[in-house]
């Protein structure tokens, strides 16, 4: 059974970017990510590409455009906070079953365009409580701490660890 | 689902709903055509304790929402006032209000 790693990543600084679109982000982290990596666009096969508020069809087909993917499969894929995880679980998936030997998996999306909380849907009772995405966090963490006796102090050192590793754009 | 469906009054008591399954015996919140835990489609309707302890609590704004578990053993999501008080491990009972589940400081 083949064992399957990742080669090299890349990532944008994760600040506001009001003079850029989703596009040039993209290029900047694949050509990280393939720069890391020591390899071509042309060695993946395939592309599996997760967002979920940058509302178009084919988000990797638009942004990847003016790159070499011609023949390689773009796979876009929408599952909420778990899209770019879940684009890194296909790639994986893909290369465990032999489909190709290397993928590329991509998280995109820029949600500045948002002013405070992201929308929440409407007509579905728990929304309607007032409850946004960050709450549903909110009571796992605060549970965890409870059953573990773990502070808030050590649960707000992992998300200063989390948020200076993404400010500095550098995931290694 | 209708908010008026999650809970009923008894006795001028309101009651959170659940469905129990007649197969696997589990109970889940909110009330469902299926077993969410068998997926078995033999389920009853039934209400819950109407106090609970807080196991998890969130807030946003002015507005707290808790996780509390019924002392029949089921997890209801609502919630709760006051928001500044309410913490985990403390004792709450059901309060709806219009169509949104919430809890009271039990006393």
């Amino acid at each position: 059974m083949s064992r399957v790693g990742i080669g090299g990543v890349g990532l944008t600084r994760f600040t506001k970017h009001p003079q850029r679109d989703v596009k040039s982000l993209v290029e900047e982290a694949v050509d990280a990510a393939l720069r890391d990596a020591h390899l071509e666009l042309r060695d993946m096969g395939a592309i599996f590409c997760g967002s979920a508020y940058t509302e178009r069809n084919g988000n990797g087909q638009n942004s990847l455009r003016d790159l070499p993917t011609r023949g390689i499969p773009i796979v876009n894929l929408e599952n909420a906070c778990a899209s770019g995880s879940s684009a890194v679980h296909e790639a994986y998936a893909w290369i465990r079953a032999g489909l190709c030997d290397a993928a590329l998996a991509i998280g995109m999306d820029k949600t500045s365009w948002v002013s405070g909380m992201l929308p929440m849907p409407t007509g579905r009772w728990y929304f309607d409580l007032g409850l946004m995405t960050p709450n549903w966090y909110g009571l796992q963490a605060s549970r965890y701490l409870a059953e573990h006796g773990v502070s808030e102090r050590a649960l707000a050192a992992v998300v200063v660890k989390a948020r200076a590793v993404s400010f500095a754009g550098d995931a290694r | 689902m209708m908010a008026e469906s999650l809970w009923r009054e008894i006795a001028g008591e309101p009651r959170p709903l659940a469905t129990r399954c007649t197969e696997c015996t589990r109970t889940a919140f909110p009330p469902a055509s299926r077993c969410r835990f068998c997926g078995s489609r033999n389920v009853n309707q039934v209400e819950l304790a109407a106090h609970a302890i807080v196991e998890a609590v969130s807030l946003m704004g002015t507005v707290l929402v808790v996780h509390a578990r019924t002392t029949d053993g089921v997890v209801l999501l609502g919630q709760a006032e006051p928001a500044g008080l309410v913490r985990v491990g403390h004792a709450v009972r059901f309060r709806p209000t219009g169509h949104h589940m919430r809890f009271e400081l039990d006393e």
